[in-house]
């Protein structure tokens, strides 16, 4: 009984979310997209384990080979297997890409929230300070944050969520705005609604939208800035097999041992595509009018 | 016009500001003394008293950063610990490679980016559209240091006809140019690619066909202009984005540009330099968004009225 009724008063909401997949799923690049990106979440998650030798394990005995039925990649120069290292990479690789993608949207999301509802001018000073962040180009302030608390897995999340930050705090205030003025909103406002009932009710379902359509285009930038990192030395150290700094690795055997570098970069290209068209397809699905 | 430029730049001043605040605040927030850092490593006792003396670095903040911006705005950017001369020779020394590459990158982006995006507009549902989208997105997500290592390993390690890093040579910067064009290109392609669409369905377009203009006379009087005003914006911006792109391909090739010496400065903890090198790509990305509405205003006046 009560199941049946927690499935009724869910139903208002299934029919949006289901034809949002649908749409999804016809829109063609996307569904390859969420397809694909779907493969390498579940792949940070269960990665480690389908790897069938210990990425981390070193085979003096096979240094540098190529690609053969005991290993699908080749190893590398310290005889550790390629595709092992892959595969457990996506959890440092992938793993980092998402996180700092969900919390720079949660952070900037709160703050184009309270700043769009604030108003006046507290909204002026916060999108000012929008606006300073805004000024330098991501990977910079990714380096210079880096810089201050050193490399790391945690840094390098910290690190690639902040220049998502102003741009989910911009996105949010303007849907804030926007929604503000709407009837319904006044409506709630001249019944009495309290201010927080107004925005988690009103306000909050209004952003949701922007939120994924930015963060799904955002996380093939994320991914890029974090592996970019790891490959200019500033994050996931090595021996961890984080693709970027694999592929940091492979570039002095580059001209004796080109699947060393072929195989991490083709996989972060493949990881970033994914997004990519994931994030093309969820904007023209939810909302064309985004950037 | 001059009103709006005027109107523009001063708009940018608050954000200069907070610019200078936030690298200002990055050197004080650097773990350890400022100036045992500024001092060196091996620096005595002595030396660093006399350098927290030099820099005023027992006044108070406030006095500290209207120094701070005092001495730059008088071009004073300090002295690098590495190569123990001021920061704006050496970055001056830097800035010149990594100019010419930005150039000839945005170059190449914008010839190959319109030239793809038209096709792909003109052949719409075709197959060559199909091939230039995919193109377009493959260069969007290929990630930089991974292009530069596949262009090494095919032109300099297979065919052997490029040199593989270090050279500002006109043959040295073929691969650093093509690898930082790529992203530019398929951003610009799909930009110039929906705008051009957009135009084509504009009512003006088919006026112009009815009145029995030839294709190619409405092809590139009427679409044309009218789709590359939003394009404009794109390139400027992308323009911003290869300086910093550079940072990352400079690294690859180890071609001695400013992003090679950020990367180089952070090793070596050149204080300094990475503090004037923050200052410097922030400051240019804004003057280059403030260019781009400048250009945007020159080609479409009713922006500057607004």
């Amino acid at each position: 009984m009560s199941s049946a009724a927690t499935a009724r008063a869910g139903a208002p909401a299934s029919p949006g979310r289901r034809s949002t997949l649908r749409r999804l799923l016809r829109h063609r690049s996307g569904a390859v997209g969420l397809v694909l990106s779907t493969l390498f979440v579940a792949l940070a998650v269960v990665g480690p384990w389908l790897a069938p030798y210990d990425p981390a394990r070193q085979d003096y005995t096979a240094i540098s080979q190529g690609i053969s039925a005991a290993h699908w990649l080749g190893t590398d120069n310290f005889g550790r297997d390629i595709l092992s290292r892959i595969l457990a990479g996506a959890r440092y690789s992938i793993g980092i890409g998402v996180s700092a993608t969900v919390l720079g949207a949660l952070v900037g999301g709160a703050w184009g929230l309270w700043s769009g509802w604030a108003g006046g001018w507290l909204d002026a000073l916060s999108m000012r300070l929008v606006d300073v962040l805004l000024a330098f180009p991501g990977i910079l302030l990714a380096i210079a944050l880096i810089t201050l608390t050193g490399p790391g897995v945690g840094p390098v999340i910290f690190a690639s969520s902040i220049f998502g930050v102003p741009i989910f705090a911009r996105v949010v205030r303007g849907s804030v705005l926007g929604t503000k003025e709407r009837a319904f909103v006044e409506a709630a406002r001249g019944l009495g609604a309290p201010g927080r009932r107004i925005v988690l009710r009103h306000l909050v379902p209004s952003i949701v939208a922007p939120i994924l359509v930015y963060a799904s285009l955002r996380s093939g930038v994320t991914l890029l800035v974090a592996s970019g990192l790891s490959f200019l030395g500033l994050g996931v150290q090595p021996p961890a097999p984080e693709w970027g700094a694999m592929l940091s690795s492979a570039q002095l055997y580059l001209s004796v041992h080109g699947i060393m570098a072929f195989a991490p970069g083709v996989t972060i290209t493949v990881a970033v595509l994914a997004f990519n068209l994931l994030g093309d397809g969820l904007r023209d699905v939810l909302d064309p009018t985004l950037g | 016009m001059i009103p709006f430029l005027g109107n523009r730049a001063l708009q940018m001043v608050p954000t200069v500001l907070g610019v200078m605040i936030l690298v200002f605040f990055f050197v004080r927030a650097l773990p350890g003394d400022p100036a045992r850092l500024y001092a060196g490593q091996e620096a005595t006792l002595d030396e660093i008293v006399e350098v927290r003396e030099r820099f005023g670095l027992d006044d108070s903040l406030p006095e500290q950063f209207a120094r701070y911006v005092a001495q730059t705005a008088r071009g004073d950017l300090g002295v690098s610990f590495r190569a123990n001369r001021p920061v704006g020779n050496v970055l001056l020394r830097h800035a010149v490679p990594t100019l010419t590459l930005a150039g000839l990158a945005i170059v190449m982006a914008i010839a190959a980016g319109l030239a793809l995006g038209i096709a792909a507009a003109l052949q719409r549902g075709t197959l060559s559209d199909l091939a230039i989208t995919v193109i377009s997105i493959l260069g969007i997500s290929t990630p930089s240091f991974f292009l530069g290592i596949v262009l090494i390993w095919v032109f300099a390690v297979q065919l052997g006809v490029l040199p593989v890093a270090g050279a500002t040579s006109a043959r040295g910067m073929v691969l650093p140019a093509l690898t930082l064009a790529a992203a530019s290109t398929g951003t610009i392609a799909r930009f110039a690619r929906s705008s051009f669409l957009e135009v084509l369905g504009e009512d003006f377009v088919r006026t112009a066909k009815a009145k029995g203009l030839a294709a190619t006379t409405v092809r590139y009087k009427h679409v044309l202009r009218n789709a590359l005003i939003p394009v404009v914006t794109i390139v400027g911006l992308q323009f911003g984005f290869l300086l910093s792109g550079a940072i990352i391909v400079e690294t690859v090739f180890s071609f001695p540009g400013l992003g090679w010496l950020l990367i180089e400065s952070i090793t070596a903890r050149d204080y300094p330099v990475i503090q004037a090198l923050l200052l410097v790509f922030s400051l240019q990305f804004l003057v280059i968004n403030l260019l781009v509405d400048v250009t945007y205003a020159a080609i479409d006046p009713r922006v500057a009225h607004e």
